[in-house]
């Protein structure tokens, strides 16, 4: 039995592409049986995300089957997603056995990423597996292969910082207050603007625990422009809206404030921040500054306890750490490696199962088999000697067959041995 | 043979290897290279309470007075105090913070003369108390002195506004911070019980509250020096740096106090063990 990984990603196809087979995620357990059904796999998971879509497959009859199977899963998708074949065949990638195994690995992991690292490929995977278990298109596998790798993936993201160091812009700001404050529960965040960039960093921290004002215990957010959209905002994070003019006031209670709003002059002043950190009491602010040109005066970077950065701080920031990400790739590779071969080493052993299965039933039915023949001399004997008799025999069985059981195990994956096996005991 | 030199030597090269590997640690994030600072410190605390038991036994007495007594338990009671800390709030910088200036007073330990048997052994049932409420003071001491560079490095990454690597191998700002205060808050109550104590101990034995002498006065000050800082906090809300510099400052009048003032001749030199 094989493992087939047959998909294209952002490394392979363009976007035109991968934006037509992309699939959403009510369809990816119709898809998943739908492809074992008609491929001709025993098993099959389907990953699908922005980046990527993954056929895993599981199906005996070696190489010739698996092109068989390739050619049926490009058609099919080619046919249901308008696509034409042969740029499918050009964009996509097959990957079988070891390969395939190292290859969901490193997709779960991150590895194979656009930004390496990225946290939720992990939970698409996962969640690829648990939708093609729940249409019945999995099984024994399968679902050991994505177990294992889905627990590799996880080993690598915990003893690597592959995933720990923050990529963007937003979370590289979640990251620095949490920094500076720890748990971001409690603590109060102030959203200068009403635009995507500002709402996007206010819903990463307000997601990571920050809410409230020190006063009111609610989000601020502050619009000169956009008065409703400002209220809008604050209403769905339980806050309030305030403008511009209100800032000044404001500052003293606020522990974080994002600014990126469209002005010509700064509206946070340093000489507002100043008078905001002398009624603080020592208490760290944490201003954002996302604006083109800038809200917040840089002077204000050089108050004690004042924490300013930019946008060109945060990016810098950013890609740094995905550089730092890069620098773990080797120590992960390593961890695939070894995690790779431990679950080939599990999928060679499989290969023994129906061997022992079959020689175990052989063992069973030669006890039966004398049993039977020995007749009325077991039937006329007491029923406590009967019972000797059937442990006796199961143990003897058991004794005769526990060293070709064990030798099959350590020799998993030797095909050889297996038939050897087969021909010694007449298994057919 | 076994003595308790050999022992102190030992544990000093524990605290060494220990602090190689919390600065590994620091630098690469190394989970690895934080247990193994672990267990090299443990391992050395475990050994230097032997050697220092030795000491103890040796001289039928607490060995505090002489240079190598007082660094051997200050390092001691810090190291183990450091690995209490870390184990709890599972802070594996603390080590790279804490462990240079353990192996430094480990260094001076071994560096120092061997104890000799003292013409007049300091005994009783308020001695023992009296150190080891004082040290355990002076460990949070030094402790807090450690987590306040800590504090200060981590600060000067944030405030860079182009963070290195080491902002990632820090804590939050926050949380060091209040492990600072709450360091300082603890060693304050038991350095005055400590004093207390000692002012006991010498009214019990030379008949005098105060005994006057300089290392006395040096602990008093250190100790008003220190509780400036939740004063201060409280009253006109200091914190962040000023605090860590507070911290550093009273850490140097600790370090001047056990330096500079031992040797110095006072009523208890000539008791000294």
């Amino acid at each position: 039995m094989g493992l087939v990984c047959l998909g294209l990603s952002h490394r392979t196809a363009p976007l035109a592409v991968r934006e037509r087979v992309a699939l959403s995620r009510v369809e990816i357990p119709e898809a998943a049986a739908m492809v074992r059904r008609l491929s001709g796999a025993d098993e099959a998971v389907v990953v699908s995300t922005c980046n990527r879509i993954e056929l895993y497959l599981s199906a005996a009859g070696g190489e010739a089957a698996e092109r068989r199977m390739r050619g049926a899963v490009i058609r099919l998708l080619a046919k249901a997603r308008r696509v034409s074949a042969g740029v499918l065949a050009r964009v996509s990638y097959h990957h079988a056995g070891e390969a395939a195994v190292r290859h969901l690995i490193e997709v779960a992991a991150g590895l194979d990423s656009q930004v390496v690292g990225e946290a939720q490929i992990l939970a698409q995977v996962r969640e690829a597996h648990a939708a093609a278990l729940a249409a019945g298109a999995t099984g024994p596998l399968l679902n050991g292969v994505f177990n294992r790798a889905l627990a590799a993936a996880k080993r690598i993201r915990t003893e690597t910082e592959i995933g720990r160091l923050p990529a963007s812009v937003s979370s590289v700001a979640v990251d620095l207050a949490e920094r500076i404050f720890g748990e971001l529960a409690g603590h109060s965040v102030l959203l200068v603007g009403t635009g995507e960039t500002a709402e996007l960093v206010a819903e990463s921290l307000v997601g990571g625990g920050a809410r409230g004002s020190g006063q009111n215990h609610h989000l601020l957010v502050a619009s000169e422009r956009h008065p409703e959209r400002a209220r809008a905002l604050a209403q769905r994070w339980g806050g309030e809206a305030l403008g511009l003019a209100g800032i000044p006031s404001a500052l003293p209670g606020i522990d974080i404030v994002i600014a990126a709003t469209a002005v010509q002059e700064p509206i946070i002043r340093a000489g507002d921040v100043r008078e905001a950190m002398r009624l603080r009491h020592s208490r760290p602010l944490f201003l954002v500054d996302l604006g083109v040109p800038r809200n917040i005066e840089a002077g204000a970077a050089d108050l004690e306890d004042v924490y300013l950065y930019d946008l060109d701080d945060l990016k810098t920031v950013a890609d740094e750490n995905v550089r730092r990400r890069e620098a773990w790739i080797a120590p992960a590779r390593r961890i695939v490696d070894a995690e790779a071969a431990a679950i080939v080493a599990w999928l060679d052993s499989l290969g023994v199962v129906p061997v022992i299965r079959d020689l175990q039933r052989f063992g069973e039915e030669a006890r039966r088999e004398v049993l039977a023949r020995a007749g009325r001399r077991i039937r006329d004997l007491p029923p406590e000697a009967r019972e000797d008799v059937e442990y006796l025999t199961k143990a003897l069985v058991a004794k005769l067959l526990h060293n070709p059981i064990s030798g099959l195990k350590a020799l998993a994956g030797g095909g050889q041995a297996a038939e050897l096996v087969r021909r010694l005991f007449g298994l057919r | 043979m076994l003595t308790s030199g050999l022992l102190l030597r030992a544990a000093f090269a524990g605290y060494l290897g220990g602090t190689a590997a919390f600065a590994v640690y620091l630098a690469t994030r190394r989970h690895a290279a934080a247990v193994l600072g672990l267990w090299l410190s443990a391992a050395a605390v475990a050994v230097h309470a032997g050697g220092y038991g030795m000491d103890c036994a040796a001289t039928r007495a607490m060995v505090v007075v002489t240079p190598r007594g007082m660094c051997s338990l200050l390092a001691f009671v810090t190291a183990a105090l450091s690995l209490a800390i870390t184990a709890r709030h599972r802070l594996h910088m603390m080590g790279a913070f804490v462990m240079p200036l353990v192996a430094v007073l480990g260094g001076v330990a071994v560096a120092a003369p061997e104890p000799v048997v003292p013409a007049v052994v300091l005994h009783g049932p308020l001695f023992p108390l009296h150190v080891w409420t004082t040290y355990l003071g002076l460990a949070g001491f030094t402790t807090a002195f450690g987590t306040s560079i800590a504090w200060l490095v981590q600060e000067h990454e944030l405030k860079s506004r182009a963070p290195g690597s080491l902002m990632f191998s820090l804590p939050p700002l926050d949380t060091v911070e209040r492990l600072s205060l709450s360091l300082v808050n603890h060693a304050l109550v038991l350095t005055a019980a400590g004093i207390l104590t000692g002012f006991l101990y010498s009214k019990t034995t030379a008949g005098i509250w105060w005994p006057q002498e300089p290392k006395t006065v040096a602990t008093v000050l250190c100790w008003c020096l220190y509780a400036a800082v939740p004063v201060l906090r409280r009253s006109l809300g200091w914190g962040g740096r000023r605090t860590a510099w507070c911290i550093i400052g009273g850490f140097a009048l600790v370090v001047f106090t056990f330096a500079a003032l031992s040797h110095l001749p006072g009523p208890l030199a000539t008791k000294e063990v």
